[in-house]
C-alpha cells in the first residue's frame, strides 16, 4: 500500500492558486456562456420540431443549422474549455505546481473562443462542412489548433514540471486527452475538410473523430474529473490504482472504434469492429465503476456537499451512456435505434449528464477556492444543481425512449412515415423541450454566477492593487492582506 | 459589497485539505479472465459479422461469396457456369486470384494470350495441354500444363470456363460459345499430345 | 508508476491503433474506388453530377438538410423469384419439373410457364430453394435463374429498390449521408418523386402538399415579387392560405431551383455488385438523363 500525500506549505500553495486564478476564471466563465448560447440553440431546435412555422423566415436559424450550432457550442465552446479549465486546475492540485506561462493561456484561450466564435457563426451563415462535429468552416481549424498548442502546451509543460512525481489515476487519464486531442483535430479537419477524402471514407473518418473526441478526449477528462473529485470530497483514498490503469488501457485501445453503429451503408467490417469495441469500452466503466463504488462505498451524500452530487450524477451518466452504447451496437438493436433520436439521446446524455454534470461539480467547487471568493448565493447553486439534473434527464428520457419509439415505427413499413414522426415521437419531442428549456434556465443561472465571481475576483484584485501582478502571479500584498480577512470573519 | 463578509481566505482552506492518495493491489484475476473471454467473444462475433473484412460485403450478405453466389442471372450464365468448373480443375495452379504461382504457372490475369481477340489457342491449350518454354507478358515460363479435353467433357462446360477466365480479374475479352469450343474439339480430337509455344503462335487466334 | 515517457509511448501506440483501423485501413480500401461499368444501361457508374445539380448539393448542405434526412437505405435480407427463362426440347420433362418445383401449380398452368418462358415459377424463395431447384433442373434441357429481390422496411417504404453502398456516394462532396429520419430518406427521392414543381411547393411550404409534414418552409428560398407586366411562368401555383396578396408571385430563386435539381439527381436505379437487384427500369426518365452523363 501506497499513498501519496500533499507536503506543500500552505503558503506555497496561495502563490500556486494565484498562478492560474484569472486564466481558469476566464476559461471556465467563457464555457458556461458558450453553454447558456448552445442550450439557446437547441430550445429553439427543439421548438422548431413540434412547431415547424417558428422562425421559418430567417435562414440563420434553421433546425438544419441550430442542431449543429448547439452541437458545436457546447462541443468546443461548453466542454471543451470547461475540461481545459478542470484540467488545468487537477494538474497543478497534484502536480504543486505554478502554471507556466499563464499569459500564453490568456491568448490561447482568448483566440479558442474566437475560434469557436466564428465557427458557430460560420455554420448559421450556411458554411458548415456538414461532417457532424467538424460542422465548422475550414478556416476555423487552423485557429482552434493553433490556440489548443498554447492552451494543451501549457498544460503539458505544467505537467512536466510538477513537484510530486508520482503520478495519480487522473493525470494519466488528462495526458491522453491531452495528446490525444490535437491529432483527432488535424487528422479529422485535414481529411474531411480542407481537403476530403473521396466518396464514403468521409463517414468512416467521421466517426472515428467522432468517437475520439467524445470516448478518450472528453471521456478522458470527465473520468478523470470523477477519479479525483469523488475520493477528495469523501476524504478517501482511491481504491485501487491498477483498476484505473487497467480501465485506462482497455479505453484508450478500444475507445476510438465506437463510433459507427452497424446498420448504415458502410461495409459489414466497421459497424461489427465497432460494436464489438463499444463493449470492452462498457466492460472498462463497469471495472470504473466498481473502483469507484469501492472507494465511496458507506459515504453518506450529503457530507460531500453540493459538489459531490454533480460528480456522482455524471459518474452514473457517464456508464449509463457506456453502457448502452454497447447495448445499441447488438446488431438487432441497432436496427431499431439506427437513425432515430435514441442517437441524440445518447450524445446529450454523454456531453450534458457526463461531461457536463462532471465539469459543473468541478467549477462549482473549485472556483471559490482559488479565488478566496464563496458563491454569493449558495442557494442559487442547489437550483442550479436541480434545474440543470432534471433538464439533462428530462432530454435524455426523451430522446432514448422516443428514440426507441421512433425506430419501431420506422421498422414496421405498415405504419405511415408522417404518423412515425408526429403522434408517435411528438409527446418526446414536447418532453425535450421542456428539459432543454431547464437546462436553458441553468446555463442563465450558472453564467449569472461565474460571471458575477469573475468581476468580484477582478474588482477584489483592482482594490489590493494586485492587478499589474494578478496574471502572472499574486504580488505579496495580497498574500498578507487575507489572513486579515479571515480573522474579520471570524 | 455585499459578498464581503462572506469572503474566506484558501490559505487555512488547503492547509486541511488533502489530496486523494491511491491504494495498489493487483487487478484481480477475475478481470483478465473475463478480458480474455471477451477477446474471444469478440474475435467470434468479427468472424460471423465482419463479412471477411471485405470492402464489396454490406448489409445482410455474410461473405464475398455469398455477395457473388447471388449474383442475378439464369442458372447457365456461362460466367457463373465456368466459375464453377474453373475452381475444380484450374484453380489449383492458376489460383483465384487468376495470378498463378511465382516461377511455376503463369498468370491468366492480363495475360497477352488471354486477352486476344479470339478463343483458338486458349481452348486447344485447355483441351491437349501446353509443354516447353512459354513466354507469357514479356517474362518466360517453362512447364507443362496437361490437356484437360476428357476431363471438362461438355463443350458448354469448356466455352464457359474460357469466357470466365477471359473475363475476370480485369480482362475483357470475348466470349467463348460452345459451337466454338465443339468445333475445335473436333479439330484436335486425333491429336493426343501437348501443344507447344511456336506451334500456337502459328494458328490465328480467332477459330475458323 | 510515474513514467511519463513510458505514459506518453502508450497513448501514442494506441492513437496510432485507432488511427490505422479507421483511417488508413478505409482509405486503403475504398479510397481508390472507381466507376464501374453497368452493362444493364452500358454506361459507367455513379456519374458525376452535372449543372446547377452541383450547386444544388451545396445549398443542401448549407441549409443542414443533413440533420433530418439520410440518404442511406437499409437492407435486411434478400429472397429469390425463380423464373423459367428458356424451356428447352423436353418440354414433358420440365413441365414436370416446375410442378415438382411449384407443388401449387395445376397441370394447366405448369404447361402455361413452359410455353410462355421467361415466366416465374416461384416467388420470393429462400437461396436453399434456389439452390435445389437449380439441381433440379440440371440437364433437363430447361434453364432457371434466380432473381435476387431486396427485402428490409426501408425497402418496403418504398425508399429506394436496394440497399446503398459506399460506391454510390463516390462522387458526393461532402458526404451527406446524415443519421437522422426526422424526415424520409432522400437516397432515391428523384425516382419517387420526380415532378420538379411538387418538389418546389413542397420548399416553399411543406404544407401546401403534405398536409401533416413537420418540415420547416423554406420560403427566403423564394422572391415574392409584384406581377410585372404579365405573371412569370416561374412562378409558383399557390392556392388558398399559401397564395401571396393580390397582384403579388412568388418565384424561385436560383438556389430553390438548384436544390430541386439535385433532389432529383438522388435516384438508385440499377444494381451494383455489392447490391443485387433485379434491374427492371429500362432506362431512367429522359429529364434526369441528360445530368447524369457518364463520366467517361
Amino acid at each position: 500500500m501506497d499513498v501519496t500525500q500533499s507536503s506543500k506549505s500552505p503558503s506555497d500553495w496561495t502563490e500556486i492558486d494565484s498562478s492560474y486564478r484569472f486564466p481558469t476564471l476566464f476559461l471556465a466563465s467563457k464555457a458556461v456562456a458558450w453553454l447558456l448560447l448552445g442550450s439557446i440553440f437547441s430550445l429553439i431546435a427543439s421548438i422548431k420540431m413540434h412547431s415547424p412555422s417558428f422562425l421559418a423566415s430567417c435562414p440563420w436559424v434553421t433546425y438544419g443549422v441550430m442542431i449543429p450550432a448547439a452541437l458545436n457550442a457546447v462541443v468546443y465552446g461548453f466542454a471543451l474549455q470547461g475540461a481545459f479549465a478542470a484540467l488545468l486546475w487537477i494538474t497543478m492540485r497534484l502536480g504543486q505546481v505554478k502554471l507556466v506561462g499563464p499569459g500564453y493561456l490568456f491568448i490561447g484561450s482568448a483566440l479558442w473562443n474566437i475560434g469557436v466564435l466564428l465557427g458557430v457563426i460560420g455554420i448559421m451563415a450556411g458554411h458548415g462542412s456538414g461532417h457532424t462535429y467538424l460542422e465548422m468552416p475550414g478556416f476555423v481549424s487552423p485557429i482552434l489548433f493553433a490556440a489548443y498548442t498554447l492552451i494543451g502546451g501549457i498544460a503539458l509543460v505544467t505537467f512536466h514540471k510538477r513537484q510530486v512525481r508520482e503520478l495519480y489515476p487522473s493525470q494519466w487519464f488528462i495526458f491522453a486527452a491531452l495528446y490525444w486531442f490535437p491529432w483527432i483535430l488535424t487528422a479529422g479537419s485535414y481529411l474531411l475538410v480542407m481537403s476530403p477524402v473521396r466518396g464514403v471514407t468521409q463517414m468512416i473518418i467521421g466517426g472515428w473523430y467522432a468517437s475520439g473526441l467524445n470516448v478518450i478526449v472528453l471521456g478522458f477528462v470527465g473520468i478523470a474529473i470523477i477519479q479525483y473529485m469523488l475520493p477528495k470530497l469523501t476524504k478517501r483514498d482511491l481504491h485501487n490504482g491498477y483498476l484505473s490503469l487497467f480501465s485506462f488501457w482497455i479505453i484508450m485501445l478500444f475507445g476510438g472504434f465506437t463510433g459507427l453503429l452497424p446498420g448504415q451503408s458502410l461495409p459489414s467490417w466497421v459497424g461489427s469492429l465497432s460494436a464489438v469495441c463499444s463493449v470492452f469500452v462498457a466492460f472498462a466503466w463497469l471495472v470504473l465503476a466498481y473502483n469507484i463504488y469501492r472507494t465511496i462505498g458507506g459515504v453518506s451524500g450529503k457530507s460531500g456537499g453540493l459538489s459531490y452530487k454533480f460528480i456522482y450524477f455524471s459518474a452514473a451518466a457517464g456508464l449509463l451512456s457506456a453502457v448502452l452504447t454497447a447495448w445499441a451496437s447488438r446488431a438487432s438493436v441497432a436496427d431499431v435505434i439506427q437513425f432515430t433520436l435514441f442517437l441524440p439521446g445518447l450524445k446529450w446524455l454523454h456531453l450534458y449528464g457526463f461531461v457536463g454534470m462532471g465539469l459543473l461539480g468541478c467549477i462549482h467547487y473549485f472556483l471559490p477556492k482559488i479565488t478566496g471568493i464563496e458563491w454569493s448565493r449558495p442557494a442559487q447553486w442547489t437550483a442550479i444543481f436541480w434545474t440543470y439534473a432534471i433538464g439533462t434527464s428530462l432530454v435524455g428520457i426523451a430522446f432514448l425512449v422516443g428514440g426507441w419509439k421512433h425506430g419501431k415505427g420506422l421498422i414496421d413499413p405498415e405504419t405511415p412515415f408522417m404518423d412515425v414522426v408526429r403522434e408517435g415521437i411528438a409527446p418526446f419531442v414536447r418532453m425535450s423541450t421542456v428539459g432543454e428549456l431547464l437546462v436553458f434556465v441553468a446555463a442563465a443561472l450558472l453564467c449569472w454566477n461565474v460571471t458575477t465571481l469573475f468581476c468580484r475576483t477582478y474588482c477584489s484584485c483592482l482594490c489590493l492593487g494586485g492587478l499589474s501582478q494578478n496574471k502572472a502571479g499574486t504580488s505579496s500584498e495580497t498574500k498578507k492582506s487575507q489572513p486579515k480577512k479571515s480573522s474579520k470573519n471570524k | 459589497m455585499s459578498a464581503k463578509p462572506k469572503k474566506t481566505v484558501h490559505k487555512k482552506k488547503h492547509a486541511d485539505e488533502r489530496e486523494p492518495g491511491v491504494h495498489q493491489e493487483p487487478v484481480p484475476v477475475l478481470l483478465f479472465v473475463i478480458l480474455l473471454l471477451l477477446a474471444f467473444w469478440g474475435m467470434m462475433y468479427l468472424h460471423t459479422n465482419a463479412g471477411g473484412f471485405n470492402r464489396y460485403v454490406y448489409g445482410p450478405f455474410e461473405s464475398y461469396a455469398m455477395v457473388s453466389d447471388v449474383q442475378p442471372g439464369s442458372s447457365d450464365d456461362p460466367m457463373k457456369r465456368g466459375a464453377d468448373v474453373y475452381k475444380s480443375i484450374c484453380l489449383p495452379c492458376h489460383q483465384s486470384s487468376g495470378l498463378g504461382a511465382p516461377g511455376q504457372f503463369p498468370p491468366l490475369a492480363g495475360s497477352d494470350w488471354v486477352n486476344v481477340e479470339g478463343p483458338n489457342r486458349m481452348l486447344r491449350i485447355v483441351i491437349n495441354g501446353l509443354s516447353g518454354p512459354v513466354e507469357v507478358n514479356g517474362q518466360s515460363w517453362s512447364g507443362a500444363m496437361p490437356g484437360f479435353g476428357d476431363l471438362i467433357a461438355s463443350d458448354e462446360d469448356l466455352a464457359a470456363v474460357i469466357t470466365y477466365v477471359r473475363n475476370s480479374w480485369g480482362n475483357e475479352a470475348s466470349v467463348c460459345t460452345p459451337e466454338e469450343a465443339a468445333l475445335v474439339r473436333s479439330e484436335s480430337a486425333d491429336r493426343g499430345r501437348p501443344w507447344s509455344s511456336p506451334e500456337l503462335l502459328n494458328l490465328s487466334v480467332e477459330v475458323q | 508508476m510515474n513514467q511519463g515517457p513510458l505514459l506518453f509511448l502508450s497513448v501514442l501506440c494506441a492513437m496510432a491503433a485507432s488511427w490505422m483501423g479507421f483511417v488508413l485501413m478505409p482509405q486503403v480500401q475504398l479510397g481508390n474506388q472507381s466507376t464501374r461499368l453497368v452493362k444493364e444501361i452500358g454506361r459507367h457508374y455513379p456519374a458525376e453530377r452535372g449543372g446547377i445539380a452541383v450547386k444544388g448539393h451545396d445549398v443542401y448542405r448549407a441549409a443542414g438538410c443533413v440533420s433530418c434526412h439520410t440518404q442511406q437505405v437499409r437492407q435486411s435480407g434478400f429472397i429469390f423469384d425463380i423464373v423459367l427463362t428458356d424451356a428447352g426440347d423436353f418440354t414433358d420433362l420440365v413441365t414436370s419439373l416446375v410442378q415438382q418445383a411449384n407443388g401449387d401449380l395445376s397441370d394447366q398452368q405448369a404447361a402455361d410457364i413452359v410455353a410462355n418462358a421467361p415466366k416465374t415459377i416461384l416467388e420470393g424463395v429462400s437461396k436453399q430453394t434456389v439452390d435445389s431447384i437449380a439441381f433440379l433442373f440440371k440437364d433437363s434441357g430447361g434453364k432457371v435463374a434466380a432473381n435476387i429481390r431486396p427485402t428490409g422496411p426501408d425497402i418496403d417504404r418504398g425508399w429506394g429498390p436496394r440497399q446503398t453502398v459506399g460506391l454510390d456516394y463516390l462522387f458526393d462532396e461532402p458526404v451527406l449521408m446524415g443519421s437522422q429520419r426526422i424526415g424520409p430518406d432522400l437516397a432515391d427521392v428523384g425516382s419517387r418523386l420526380a415532378d420538379r414543381n411538387w418538389h418546389l411547393l413542397h420548399l416553399y411550404h411543406p404544407r401546401t402538399v403534405v398536409e401533416k409534414s413537420i418540415m420547416p418552409a423554406y420560403p427566403y428560398l423564394f422572391e415574392t415579387r409584384e406581377i410585372g407586366d404579365s405573371p412569370s411562368p416561374d412562378a409558383l401555383a399557390l392556392k388558398g392560405e399559401f397564395a401571396p396578396e393580390e397582384g403579388m408571385e412568388v418565384i424561385p430563386t436560383p438556389e430553390a431551383n438548384a436544390l430541386v435539381e439535385y433532389l432529383l439527381s438522388l435516384r438508385i436505379f440499377h444494381p451494383v455488385f455489392e447490391a443485387p437487384y433485379i434491374f427492371t427500369q429500362a432506362e431512367p426518365s429522359e429529364n434526369i438523363d441528360s445530368e447524369m452523363e457518364p463520366a467517361e
